[in-house]
């Protein structure tokens, strides 16, 4: 039945892949020609009926994926893989595989089997005799010599002496083949906004119509130098780290070690009048020390591995003063951008991960032995939740060992991994306060280091520093730095492996995963061959499709539409994007009394899905009734502040207006060509859709703007009920500057609307600020 | 707004002719039908008010509802209090809570949570499911009842997936419901002042706005666009009840745990909002156990009792239904630093309208290890009965019958999957 199961789903992988699509040519193998066995006939890829089976003379069958579907799921897992794990019955055996929360699991099983497979008997393989107990086998007979599990294991033998692997990644790009995909001048205004915070500049425009991808290459490379761009860094990597939950009060001093640093509090000296910005400022420097050094790292061009294995930290003029640092190694003492990278005496640092801030965010206790700080070091710089370990079934009644963790498999699925990244923080104590012992780590825990790096003891002292380069070399660091920027850029989660095989999706969802797997893989390697540079990792990752995504060419089927349920970026910006987006598209920003009010938990912060990076650390990512309600207010009050403002400005410095004037009217030729092609320019300038003049949502906006206009000079015409007066109201005038509350030149001054087109395009803009473009990325 | 309307409107202002294209554009597009056909303020929901309470962290179901001495530093068999047939341990507010609600209070003990881990822990806690993939019950509710009211399903943090069935929505600073009840007002607190657009305005952009959203859907394919599109249409047409909330929400309580009551209960008042959750912290006592498990129980069930208090005072106490639960237990021993450490084996505790109360169902031993359980009598299996073991599936699968989701739409698509029919929750 399961074997049977696998060749469905295998069929079904195949004839998706086969999908109108050329099929791969491989090496190790007989090559063939591409287009050999298209199929023309292409059908859904739930149709398993006639699609040619993995053995087909002339399908080039990857031996990734005959491990995978034929060895893997339907043989070892179900057979082998109960006692043959880390923790098994058989795990001092030469076969231990790895389970599905190991990143690359299959890869590093396929490979340990092909090791076994080699070895012989009587010219017969290890892999074929221990199982069906032709030779001793713990484990006694699994299969039998005539089932299928024989066979297929008998066929990866014969194909381990000779590995084929496709040329092409044809399952991967038949994943993505329908999809319809931003085009380089939208994915160049995507990008910059969401990493810069900023609308292109025609100029750059410009480079990405003549040199495609290569010049959004060169846009990006000048934007990821921006201010702006730092601050953006700063915001996606606090949403993993949540260091800024110190930036309150004195939390960050609070953490400082004050036996090593008696000055931390240097400030309670000052004049009382002194004490509170003093205080501030360098709290907010010790808080922010793990996130400056990732702004540090990149903005220095420094390889990013080095924000683990620098051996300093930073400070600036304020928390330089709590760490005994001269003030003549700054310029400005009291200039708090001023950073500079400092060595604490007798203190083994690595990088961020022993900035105070840090080991205090994520502490530990005495029986937690640091398991917590391992925990989050995978999390966050691994790309692996240990805690997905755990998720499957346990049962306590059979937690009865001495030293369960050590040797319970309940327990040791998840030890075997945390402990020895735990026994690296050795010497960091419950406060984060650098304490070494002389007797080493715990002996009733696995030993410290990080797979088959184990950190001698004479090293223990600097156990974290020791293993900080192991922990960047590992493919898996650059994983999580393509995962951490994926999810900074779109808002979404990586996929995680779905684990139910039984579940009627798995197929759908499996291949979702496999194929972005695959792609961050790619970007991962790259990362790695480019000295980590982290600006190769963005300018791969917004030209993925996951990225670039924005519909299909096709109707969906059912199993397609599984597919790609998680393609495409669709969530509501964050309160500071939107913050950004409409500084960047308006060119002033939503203040009330001069305060941003979507930054402000005192205004709509928290409503509108922000953190606080402490008690609330989870974004919201879809629109509710409260939000909608935040964006009809901003739309409203933005559309109030900056209508009348934009139409008193030079037309060449207009953002909003620059084709259309308050004198043109619709009915003749000349006003309607301006307000259309205003129209036009609206949609590209709030909405970044590029629309021509006859463009069906052309017309709705232009038809909106009459029937304002229409319901205004009714309301002006009518002596019933009470003229409306040609003032535009107190608030929506252009008196003052709505950033900086200065008066505005008379000649800039709006307060008269005769014709209500003023108000009108008003309405125009309060639609178009509400649009779901405008709102969501 | 339909057309009909529309047209009326457009008819008394003389926007007919130009607002025309709006409407002749729009009408000519594959127009998608909307998620609900309920008007603001219109919707038809009167089914429970439900609150998930979680106790973050992992909680000694021993220092509450399955007492046991033995496994207990800080009380004896003889200080074990009980309210009907409830027994329960010694801990501040107890008393006062079950004495009050006991007839509608079911403990549930010896649950099986099979994970030591928090995360799988909260998840299983409020979807009954170990796995990922599930929403939390709130929200299945929420979803299930009325995903178009603005507040539909609040959640003050722990386990909050939706599953895309409704959007959350979080508490912010409460003083601004007022102002965001009246975004078209310049000054919300004034009735009478200026709006931003002339209601014709109002409606018109509202109009336009719709119709951009139906064509946009009607060419998406994706599905992330498609729910994106289809949840901001769903916010907005809710919106609107946002004003009833304003009437309703009482002065904010001093506690900032009872706060989190107060607006659920308000927000089912004023009928923008069916379920929520809500959360008290600081359960992972892996040392100083006992003060510190004991004060953070007390805590959760003043919590618990403001909660049906507020309930009664807003007079929907007759609607309300709680589940309270937590990760997974404590250790039935201590260790070194007289704290417990994980403990996969735990309690949990439902109230309510549809709950056959006075009840305690499911059983441990004297080392707090599960026992299996009889299904025809929740009493521990006896002889040749052949007992189950109790889980979060067994409770959320009674609570989705409580809840009135049984059989529907969302129940099929996230389907309990058991041997067995024992509910806890029924009598």
């Amino acid at each position: 039945m399961l074997q049977r199961d696998a060749h469905a789903r295998v069929r079904a992988l195949l004839a998706l892949s086969l999908l109108g699509l050329p099929t791969a040519a491989c090496y190790g193998g007989t090559a063939h020609s591409p287009g050999d066995d298209d199929d023309p006939e292409g059908g859904d890829g739930g149709d398993t009926g006639d699609a040619p089976e993995l053995d087909a003379p002339d399908a080039c069958v990857d031996i990734d994926d005959y491990f995978r579907e034929q060895v893997w799921a339907p043989v070892l897992k179900q057979k082998c893989y109960a006692c043959h794990n880390p923790a098994g019955a058989a795990k001092a055996s030469d076969l231990v595989l790895q389970g599905t929360d190991f990143p690359g699991y299959l890869d590093v099983n396929r490979q340990t089997v092909a090791n076994l497979a080699q070895l012989e008997i009587d010219d017969t393989s290890l892999l074929l005799l221990k199982p069906s107990a032709v030779i001793e086998h713990g484990g006694g007979a699994q299969i039998e010599i005539d089932g299928p599990e024989y066979a297929a294991l008998a066929e990866f033998v014969e194909r381990s002496k000779a590995p084929v692997h496709c040329v092409d990644d044809r399952d991967i790009r038949a994943f993505y083949a329908d999809l319809s995909l931003l085009d380089e001048a939208e994915t160049t205004r995507k990008a910059l906004f969401l990493l810069a915070g900023r609308m292109p500049t025609e100029i750059e425009l410009a480079v990405v119509e003549a040199a495609g991808f290569e010049g959004l290459d060169e846009v990006l490379e000048q934007a990821t130098h921006e201010e702006a761009f730092y601050d953006r860094l700063i915001e996606i990597y606090n949403d993993v780290l949540h260091t800024d939950a110190y930036l309150a009060g004195d939390d960050a001093v609070d953490t400082v070690d004050t036996q090593k640093f008696p000055n931390a509090r240097w400030f309670d000296d000052l004049p009382e009048d002194d004490v509170a910005a003093a205080r501030n400022a360098t709290n907010d420097a010790i808080a922010r020390e793990p996130l400056m050094l990732i702004d540090w790292v990149v903005r220095h061009d420094e390889p990013f591995s080095t924000i683990l294995t620098a051996n300093y930290t930073l400070a600036n003029p304020w928390s330089a003063r709590s760490y005994d640092i001269p003030m003549d190694r700054f310029v400005d003492p009291t200039d708090a951008n001023e950073w500079v990278p400092i060595q604490f005496p007798d203190f083994p640092h690595a990088g961020l991960l022993t900035t105070s801030v840090f080991l205090n965010r994520y502490p530990t206790t005495e029986t937690n032995r640091n398991r917590a700080r391992s925990r989050v070091l995978y999390k966050f710089f691994l790309a692996t939740d240990v805690l997905r370990l755990a998720v499957r079934p346990i049962d306590v009644t059979s937690i009865d060992d001495f030293n369960p963790t050590l040797y319970n498999p309940n327990c040791s699925v998840c030890h075997d991994n945390v402990d020895p990244i735990a026994g690296a923080f050795q010497g960091f104590d419950e406060l984060g306060r650098y304490r070494p012992s002389d007797e080493g780590w715990y002996a009733d825990m696995r030993p410290p280091g990080l797979g088959d790096a184990q950190i001698p003891f004479d090293q223990s002292k600097r156990a974290l520093q020791w293993l900080a380069p192991w922990l960047v070399r590992d493919r898996r660091f650059a994983l999580a730095v393509v995962h951490t920027m994926f999810t900074g850029l779109t808002g979404q989660e990586p996929l995680t492996e779905p684990i139910d095989e039984a579940a009627p999706d798995y197929l759908q969802r499996i291949g979702a995963y496999e194929a972005q797997d695959y792609t961050f893989g790619q970007i991962a390697d790259a990362f790695m061959a480019d000295n980590w540079e982290l600006r190769t990792v963005l300018k791969a990752l917004v030209k993925t499709e996951w990225f670039r995504a924005r519909g299909t060419d096709v109707p969906l089927s059912d199993t397609r539409t599984t597919e790609l349920q998680d393609m495409g970026t669709a969530r509501v910006l964050s309160p500071e994007l939107l913050h950004r987006r409409i500084q960047a598209t308006t060119g002033i920003p939503w203040r009330k009394g001069g305060t941003s009010v979507l930054l402000s938990a005192d205004y709509y912060r928290f409503f509108y899905g922000g953190i606080d990076s402490a008690s609330v650390t989870q974004r919201l990512t879809e629109m509710n009734g409260v939000m909608a309600n935040i964006a009809d207010r901003m739309a409203n009050e933005v559309a109030c502040s900056v209508t009348a403002f934009d139409f008193g400005k030079p037309v060449a410095d207009r953002m909003l207006f620059p084709l259309v004037e308050r004198t043109d009217l619709p009915g003749t030729p000349q006003g309607d060509a301006a307000i259309r092609a205003n129209a036009v320019h609206l949609h590209e300038q709030l909405l970044g859709e590029s629309l021509d003049e006859d463009d069906p949502e052309i017309q709705r906006t232009v038809g909106l703007f009459e029937a304002l206009l229409a319901d205004g000079h009714a309301r002006m015409a009518d002596t019933t009920n009470g003229r409306m007066t040609p003032s535009i109201a107190a608030a929506c005038q252009a008196v003052v500057h709505p950033t900086t509350g200065d008066p505005l030149p008379e000649e800039q001054q709006v307060t008269e609307d005769p014709d209500y087109t003023v108000r009108a395009w008003m309405g125009v803009v309060t639609y178009l600020l509400g649009d779901y473009r405008f709102l969501y990325e | 707004m339909d057309r009909r309307r529309f047209l009326e409107l457009a008819s008394i202002t003389g926007l007919g002719l130009a607002g025309a294209p709006l409407l002749g554009r729009a009408d000519s597009d594959r127009a998608a039908p909307p998620r609900s056909s309920a008007a603001p303020g219109e919707d038809d929901y009167d089914g429970p008010l439900f609150v998930m309470v979680q106790a973050h962290g992992g909680w000694d179901a021993t220092l509450l509802c399955d007492p046991k001495a033995n496994l207990n530093n800080s009380y004896g068999e003889g200080d074990i209090l009980t309210a009907g047939n409830l027994r329960f341990a010694p801990v501040g507010g107890a008393q006062a809570l079950f004495e009050a609600h006991y007839e509608h209070t079911v403990f549930i003990n010896g649950v099986d949570t099979s994970t030591n881990a928090h995360d799988a822990g909260q998840r299983n806690c409020a979807s009954g499911r170990l796995g990922e993939g599930y929403p939390a019950l709130a929200a299945m509710l929420a979803g299930h009842g009325a995903p178009q009211r603005p507040m539909s399903f609040i959640s003050f943090g722990q386990y909050d997936r939706t599953s895309g069935l409704v959007a959350p929505t979080r508490n912010g600073n409460d003083a601004r419901l007022a102002e965001l009840s009246y975004p078209d007002r310049m000054n919300a607190a004034d009735a009478e002042g200026p709006t931003y657009h002339t209601e014709t305005a109002h409606a018109v952009i509202r109009l336009a706005r719709e119709k951009r959203l139906e064509r946009t859907l009607a060419h998406q394919a994706l599905p992330r666009f498609r729910h994106a599109l289809d949840t901001l249409a769903t916010a907005r047409l809710g919106s609107d009840g946002l004003k009833r909330l304003d009437e309703v929400l009482p002065e904010p309580d001093a506690n900032a745990l009872h706060r989190q009551a107060q607006l659920v209960v308000a927000a089912y008042k004023a009928r923008v909002g069916v379920a929520g959750n809500l959360f008290h912290s600081n359960f992972d006592t892996h040392s100083d156990h006992d003060n510190q498990q004991r004060a953070r129980m007390s805590e959760l069930l003043g919590l618990v009792k403001f909660l049906w208090d507020e309930a009664e005072r807003q007079a929907v106490a007759d609607k309300l239904v709680v589940l309270i639960c937590s990760d997974f237990g404590r250790t039935p021993q201590y260790n070194g630093n007289m704290g417990k450490d994980h403990w996969s084996i735990t309690s949990m505790v439902a109230m309510g309208a549809g709950v056959v109360g006075n009840r305690m169902v499911g059983a441990t031993d004297s080392g707090h290890n599960a026992r299996m359980i009889d299904p025809a009598t929740g009493a521990p299996a006896e002889g040749d009965v052949a007992g189950v073991k109790v889980t979060p599936a067994h409770v959320h699968r009674g609570m989705r019958r409580v809840l009135g989701l049984a059989g529907t739409e969302v129940d099929e698509r996230f389907p309990i999957a058991l041997d067995d029919t024992f509910d806890p929750l029924a009598g």
